[in-house]
């Protein structure tokens, strides 16, 4: 399953450079990313994505990593910026606690995933279909899966898929994004992408102008969506 | 179920003339996604935020859908009415698939029920935009540039990969002076589709050649020696004598106008942004060293002649060199056959030998495709099934009776020409079923011959029609599509089929034996026959799987075992149950040493193959059927294969 970082930008230079860079920290320590992650004692910050799909609906822009491209990170079984705002009945414990869900439901980046991913979804290829579908799973809650750690029914009490998707979180020097393996972005700013991308590094950085050619998707992140659940599903 | 379009999903970019994106549809509530197909509950205010941070456009007027299933996944396209009336494409409308359309602050709104729909009509206007920047290129204004750089980044807009835009888009960034290398490199990079590369390359060339002969001297006629000229020399035969006849010349030239005609035709099916391309210019005939040159530009022509003139001349140089032999045996008439044999052999002893455009050397020709002496076309390494008589019906029928199409299993339409069979003549029963008017859906036998071509690719050709009636002494059934390897065929079988019950029910039967199947035809209407034929791929499964007296005839290209074929295949060739490990080893083995298997999950996901026991897995009496239903294919297929093999000088 692949990574699925979606960003939004203010215009084309910012877009081209998370592209040809890979996602930053956000610069701004009041942004509610970097204020959750000190509520959930997650250090030091981290850029974020979905495993394996995004947001159901609707976005500006997104990128797509592989697997091979995250040196470094941690991998949880559901949005932990969730159990802050709105994932039941974690968002109604106190910090500390919420921090020790979190923690307990934490695995390392890149030796845990093939054992995690081995747990849920599983390699059942209909299984599979179904968390890219974002269907819930069957059970109470991720301690359903793991045993011995903390029983919190957040499927149960949760309609959001993001109560049951693989967040990844790692530092942005971590991702490898020069292996970036589709990108997108709305069909009418594409040409302005390509024009600053040449603009930029036209004269200093070619091999970025053709990656960033050749692995875009046309028609935005509900396209993507669509291209990578068929991909991945098979 | 009804439905209305809200918006779109991504930014509509002010200074865009064109935006488009997956449809932001209100369905029972939900705001669902065109694209992806994913619902939310639709919160208005969420709407108006998502509409305010640029993540979806909004449509001033929502576009209602009479008609909305949740498998659709419709998308919204705004093109700015100055863009319609700069590009000129105020008559082109979609010819498929509009499920509305609207007009609001000066653009025009098209919702598409799909992508092929959306492909279809952007197509169009992108051969629209191509011909505009082609007339545009005579023009020397200083608005030009701007008109051209809108036309050109709002077609590229609308259609990010299609090859001659971006073939456009290199060129001009040629003429800006920066690096033609990299700028065509860039310009492929875009284009995804194999075939849209090479017409991006061929249309590239062509603008080149054009620019270059602008450029050359005015008026200075083009060096029928040079580089860029297309030379057709002959020499021995009708040139033995070191020239050409007269008489010999001027068949071959007439010869090769009658060729070229067709080129001009298959030129504009292959660049349908050409209007007409000229006719080839012929600048010089050596009949001294018995040589034909043809020019592919000429500087005083208008730019868009110019091109025309090249992809023409380049089209008629892969037909004479037999590279586009698929497309004469498919369009060409007898005589242009005629006419291309005269072309590429005169006499049986003459050698022709050509000098492509920017070619520096001459080689031979050795077309891939040759013809008999009635101009019937034999490619090379052909091979022809013997007739198969498959139960089928007929679900289509295309170029007025000129190709009819059919289904012979589920998912499987072949579409084939029904004026001649593989020899020439008109299928039997054609004229027939011309009279009735109940031929659609209808089961019926179809005799068909199997052609696999020189390009590695397959044909089939239509030898009789006949609808399936009560009881006929030789109506009966003699192949059936393998279940388990696409195009390949179990045949020489021999099942009587007629229809019973008031013509209700379809009986097989082996011939003068037991009944195979009965078949509800529950209506002569696609979905009645989508029925039936559904049972009969039960019927044709069960038979694959049990009759091994029969033969098999593999497919024209025998794909990769899949995972599960090949975890089939070994255990099938073993002696007993085999764990995980030994599996993946064996298969490893047997297909590739770097082929990696994940066996749980093939066997967890087909349990009616396989079982487990105390981590050793063996086939189930089904698993067992499969894989010798598969092996006994592949054998076939891997036999016939050597056969071909060393029937090869």
């Amino acid at each position: 399953l692949v990574w699925v970082h979606a960003f939004r930008r203010a215009d084309e230079a910012a877009i081209v450079r998370v592209l040809r860079d890979g996602p930053q920290i956000h610069p701004d320590e009041t942004n509610d990313t970097r204020v959750y992650e000190g509520r959930l004692g997650i250090a030091p910050n981290r850029v974020y994505a979905y495993v394996g799909r995004t947001l159901e609906t609707f976005g500006e822009n997104a990128l797509v990593l592989p697997p091979a491209a995250v040196r470094g990170g941690h991998l949880t079984p559901f949005d932990t910026g969730g159990t802050i705002r709105k994932i039941r009945p974690i968002d109604d414990f106190p910090d500390p606690e919420k921090a020790a869900y979190v923690a307990a439901f934490t695995w390392t980046l890149p030796e845990d995933l093939a054992a995690c991913l081995e747990t849920y979804p599983t390699g059942d290829a209909t299984r599979l279909a179904a968390y890219l579908d974002t269907a819930k799973p069957d059970g109470r809650g991720p301690g359903d899966l793991w045993p011995g750690k903390p029983d919190a029914a957040i499927w149960e009490q949760n309609t959001d898929w993001r109560a049951w998707t693989w967040e990844g979180r790692a530092e942005p020097h971590h991702l490898a994004i020069d292996q970036l393996r589709h990108w997108t972005c709305s069909p009418s700013v594409a040409n302005g992408v390509f024009a600053t991308a040449k603009r930029l590094y036209g004269a200093t950085d070619r091999p970025f102008l053709l990656r960033l050619t050749k692995t875009y998707l046309e028609g935005g992140v509900g396209s993507m969506l669509l291209r990578l659940r068929k991909d991945q599903a098979a | 179920m009804a439905a209305t379009v809200l918006g779109y999903e991504g930014n509509r970019d002010a200074r865009s003339l064109v935006s488009w994106g997956a449809a932001a549809i209100l369905v029972d509530g939900d705001l669902v996604n065109g694209a992806s197909g994913m619902h939310r509950p639709h919160d208005e205010e969420e709407f108006r935020q998502l509409t305010r941070e640029g993540t979806i456009s909004a449509l001033e007027s929502p576009i209602i859908l009479k008609q909305y299933r949740n498998a659709d996944r419709p998308l919204v396209v705004e093109l700015a009415l100055t863009f319609v009336d700069e590009a000129g494409i105020k008559d082109v409308v979609p010819r498929k698939g509009l499920r509305g359309s609207s007009h609001e602050r000066g653009f025009q709104v098209y919702v598409f029920a799909d992508l092929d729909a959306f492909n279809a009509y952007r197509s169009q206007v992108a051969t629209r935009v191509v011909q505009k920047l082609l007339d545009l290129q005579d023009e020397t204004e200083g608005a030009i540039v701007e008109l051209r750089e809108r036309l050109l980044h709002a077609g590229l807009t609308l259609h990010a990969h299609d090859g001659v835009l971006n073939a456009l888009q290199a060129f001009y960034e040629d003429a800006f002076g920066e690096d033609r290398t990299f700028a065509l490199e860039m310009a492929k990079a875009r284009v995804r589709d194999p075939l849209e590369q090479r017409q991006l390359e061929c249309v590239h060339r062509a603008l080149l050649a054009a620019e270059a002969a602008l450029q050359a001297a005015a008026g200075a006629p083009p060096d029928p020696n040079g580089d860029h000229a297309y030379v057709l020399q002959y020499r021995e035969g009708v040139a033995d004598s070191g020239g050409l006849a007269l008489r010999d010349a001027a068949h071959i030239v007439g010869s090769a106008n009658r060729v070229d005609g067709f080129a001009g035709e298959e030129t504009v099916r292959r660049f349908p942004f050409l209007r007409s391309p000229p006719s080839t210019q012929l600048q010089a005939i050596s009949t001294g060293s018995a040589k034909l040159h043809f020019v592919p530009t000429i500087a005083g022509e208008p730019f868009s002649d110019r091109v025309a003139r090249y992809l023409n001349l380049t089209v008629l140089q892969d037909i004479i060199d037999g590279k586009l032999g698929e497309a004469v045996e498919q369009r060409a008439t007898a005589q242009v056959v005629k006419a291309l044999q005269t072309v590429v052999q005169p006499s049986p002893q003459t050698v022709v030998e050509h000098r492509p455009i920017d070619a520096s050397e001459y080689t031979r020709i050795e077309p891939e495709t040759l013809w008999d002496d009635d101009g019937r076309p034999q490619p090379k390494g052909a091979e022809y099934s013997e007739p198969l008589v498959l139960l089928g019906y007929q679900s289509g029928l295309l170029q007025d009776w000129g190709k009819l199409e059919i289904n012979i299993f589920p998912g499987t339409r072949i579409r084939l020409a029904s004026d001649r069979d593989r020899d020439g003549n008109e299928p039997m029963g054609i004229d027939a079923l011309k009279q009735r008017n109940d031929f659609l859906f209808r089961p019926t036998l179809f005799t068909l011959v199997r052609q696999r071509l020189a390009s590695g690719r397959r044909k089939y050709w239509l030898q009789q029609v006949r609808p399936v009636a009560a009881y006929l002494k030789s109506a009966v059934i003699t192949a059936i599509p393998s279940t388990f390897v696409h195009d390949a065929f179990v045949y020489r079988l021999d099942l009587a089929i007629g229809l019973r019950g008031d013509g209700h029910v379809l009986h097989i039967r082996e011939s003068g034996g037991d009944t195979v199947a009965e078949l509800e035809v529950a209506s002569l209407e696609l979905s009645g026959a989508q029925k039936w034929m559904r049972a009969f791929q039960s019927v044709c499964e069960n038979l694959e799987i049990s009759d091994f007296r029969s033969s098999r005839l593999g497919p024209v290209f025998m794909p990769s075992p899949t995972a599960l074929e090949r975890v089939l295949v070994v255990l099938q060739e073993a002696d007993g149950p085999l764990d995980r490990d030994a599996i993946s080893q064996r298969i490893r083995e047997q297909f590739r040493p770097d082929v990696h298997v994940d066996v749980w999950t093939v066997v967890r996901k087909h349990t009616s193959h396989f079982t487990v026991d105390d981590g050793e897995v063996s086939l189930t009496l089904r698993g067992a059927q499969i894989a010798r239903a598969y092996l006994a294919v592949e054998r076939r297929s891997a036999s016939a294969r050597k056969a071909s093999r060393t029937s090869e000088p």
